[in-house]
């Protein structure tokens, strides 16, 4: 699979700074886990770039690791460009970073990590993909990884917050307000290109009476720098959220329905802005949780006559169920709207990824047939359940699945949570438009 | 009447008849007439825009290009020589949310376009059908202006059996 990528430099490797990084990183837990895998093979199976390339060995978990950080520690950082290039179609093109493969490793090795370690090392050498480098220098410029302007951030919030007017009355997309409960963070791709996904977080928000708001800067809870393996900027694009929250006195971060951008900001994020805890300066609420607990205490009520009769499914995106904890939360909120719910198998921590995590999306076109390939697991999955509809809380897996749909017609709607409930939640009186109550 | 009107161009011979619509009352109004083109991006995670090229990363230089292929084919079907009151702009995304967008920031008074642009020529529509768009159904519905979709002859409905 390594063929075909290219790569975007040719400059002299640069042995002393892949020495720093390999040196840092050599503690007691890469060391233990380079010398202590037995080549069981378990890995191999959990896997999906394994399952789904006819069991190629080359592509088992165990094998990308050895012939990539092992290699380079056994080299002692003396590497060249050959084996940059090698490395190159291993950690970005055959591994997201999901995570399944350590569950299934009898001594849990944590094989994501080395991964990342590698990407790291190949970042530092300017070996890695165009699209990735594309959104950090809009990080750098922008604070956000579509180089959006605050302007246009500002302006499309008020451009939702006046579509809105006309379907609940008084709602409004705060942006700013000091010591708020919650400071919502979004994924650049709402604003760009899906700006309706921030009007519906809005009338969720106005139904359940929250006391939010959006950011002015600091607002893209993604962290593509992190999967890019460049740590520096991975923290300064966590610590500009944090920090945003610190000054508006906001009680709490809301993460989007975004896998990677929870992981980075509630479990990696610390790590990477210099929290050395681990623990976040501001505590991190991802939207599946909070949308649960809507539904829970009854802040949002489902219209009987409007749940959903279709068959339904849900993808567990890997960073919100298996790395976030939140698996039950997403199938409590399915319960309350659909009345035909399906679940994939292997399902809730042991789902595979979608395929499109790991910044495999965003890396661009050259990587699109392998994502493709690599998908078919999912599209099985999928189809196995006969779902019309797949609701997924995260973009990146919205992406890859609405993708899969087209190339394997699986015949399915895509949805976030954000849709369905807002398509389902009844609107209480009092926030009805005059016209709409009059008709009522 | 108008100040700006906005025609969305796809460089379709279809909009042909939406672009003569938007120039007649353009020169009517004395407004000025700013074409739009939106490159679409299909991967909607990244800045990737679909072109006669091919997807490509959309860069100053595909929108250059892009400018100057709208120049030409649009002024040609100008009377006036090098007409000043007429701005051609070129963005990247989803065509209706960056038509919606713009137009609500430049305060346009009217937004002109085709009724159905053609996303895959492989997949697209029959031309002589009537067929209503993605975005001409999303502009239609949610611009704050007036918004005149413009057919072609051939698209016309008409009430004779088939």
């Amino acid at each position: 699979m390594s063929k075909n990528l290219n790569y975007t430099t040719e400059q002299p490797v640069n042995v002393e700074k892949i020495r720093k990084i390999l040196d840092v990183n050599n503690g007691a837990r890469i060391r233990t886990w380079l010398n202590i895998c037995s080549r069981c093979g378990l890995c191999a199976d959990s896997c999906f770039f394994y399952l789904a390339n006819n069991k190629d060995p080359l592509l088992s978990p165990a094998y990308k690791f050895k012939t990539t950080l092992g290699e380079m520690y056994r080299k002692k950082g003396n590497l060249d460009r050959e084996f940059l290039k090698k490395c190159y179609g291993i950690v970005w093109g055959e591994c997201t970073t999901c995570k399944r493969c350590s569950m299934y490793c009898p001594f849990g090795i944590d094989i994501a990590t080395m991964i990342s370690t590698a990407r790291t090392v190949c970042w530092s050498q300017g070996v890695f993909p165009e699209g990735l480098a594309r959104t950090l220098t809009y990080y750098q410029e922008t604070g956000n990884q579509m180089g959006m302007s605050e302007e246009d951030f500002i302006e499309t919030c008020e451009w939702m917050a006046e579509e809105l007017e006309d379907e609940i009355r008084g709602v409004t997309i705060p942006i700013d307000k000091q010591g708020a409960k919650y400071m919502y963070t979004v994924n650049p791709r709402e604003p760009v290109y899906y700006p309706q996904d921030l009007g519906m977080a809005a009338q969720i928000f106005t139904v359940a009476g929250e006391d939010w708001t959006m950011p002015s800067s600091g607002w893209d809870c993604t962290n593509l720098a992190m999967f890019a393996g460049d740590r520096e900027l991975a923290g300064k694009v966590v610590r500009s959220m944090y920090d945003k929250a610190l000054e508006l006195g906001a009680e709490k971060i809301l993460i989007t329905e975004c896998g990677h951008a929870y992981r980075s900001a509630a479990f990696e994020g610390p790590y990477l802005a210099g929290y050395t805890e681990g623990k976040p300066p501001v505590q991190i609420v991802h939207s599946v949780q909070l949308f649960y607990e809507y539904f829970r205490d009854g802040r949002i009520r489902v219209d009987p006559d409007k749940r959903i009769e279709e068959p339904v499914t849900y993808q567990d995106p890997c960073n919100v169920s298996r790395n976030g904890g939140l698996w039950e939360e997403g199938r409590k909120i399915i319960d309350y709207i659909a009345k035909d719910f399906r679940d994939m198998t292997p399902n809730r921590e042991h789902n595979h990824c979608c395929g499109g995590g790991g910044g495999f999306i965003p890396m661009g076109p050259e990587f699109r047939s392998r994502r493709m390939a690599s998908g078919r697991v999912k599209a099985g999955q999928i189809k196995a359940t006969g779902a019309k509809i797949v609701i997924t809380p995260c973009h990146n897996c919205f992406d890859q699945i609405t993708d899969l749909n087209e190339e394997y017609d699986l015949g399915v709607k895509v949805a976030s949570l954000k849709e369905i409930i807002c398509e389902s939640m009844v609107i209480p009186d009092h926030l009805k438009p005059e016209q709409v109550k009059d008709q009522d | 009447m108008y100040k700006k009107i906005l025609f969305c161009a796809d460089l379709y011979a279809s909009s042909d008849y939406a672009f003569a619509s938007a120039l007649d009352l353009a020169e009517r109004s004395k407004a000025e007439l700013i074409i739009i083109h939106v490159l679409e991006s299909r991967h909607r995670y990244s800045g990737q825009v679909i072109t006669e090229d091919g997807e490509v990363w959309g860069s100053e230089e595909v929108f250059d290009k892009l400018k100057g292929v709208l120049k030409e084919y649009y002024f040609s079907r100008i009377e006036e020589e090098n007409p000043e009151n007429v701005r051609i702009v070129v963005r990247g995304g989803v065509p209706w949310i960056e038509i919606l967008r713009f137009a609500r920031k430049e305060k346009v008074d009217l937004i002109v376009m085709g009724s159905y642009t053609i996303k895959d020529p492989k997949k697209g529509p029959k031309v002589e059908k009537p067929y209503l768009g993605e975005n001409a159904q999303q502009v239609t519905l949610r611009a704050r202006c007036q918004v005149f979709t413009v057919t072609s002859p051939k698209q016309q409905l008409n009430f004779k059996r088939e």
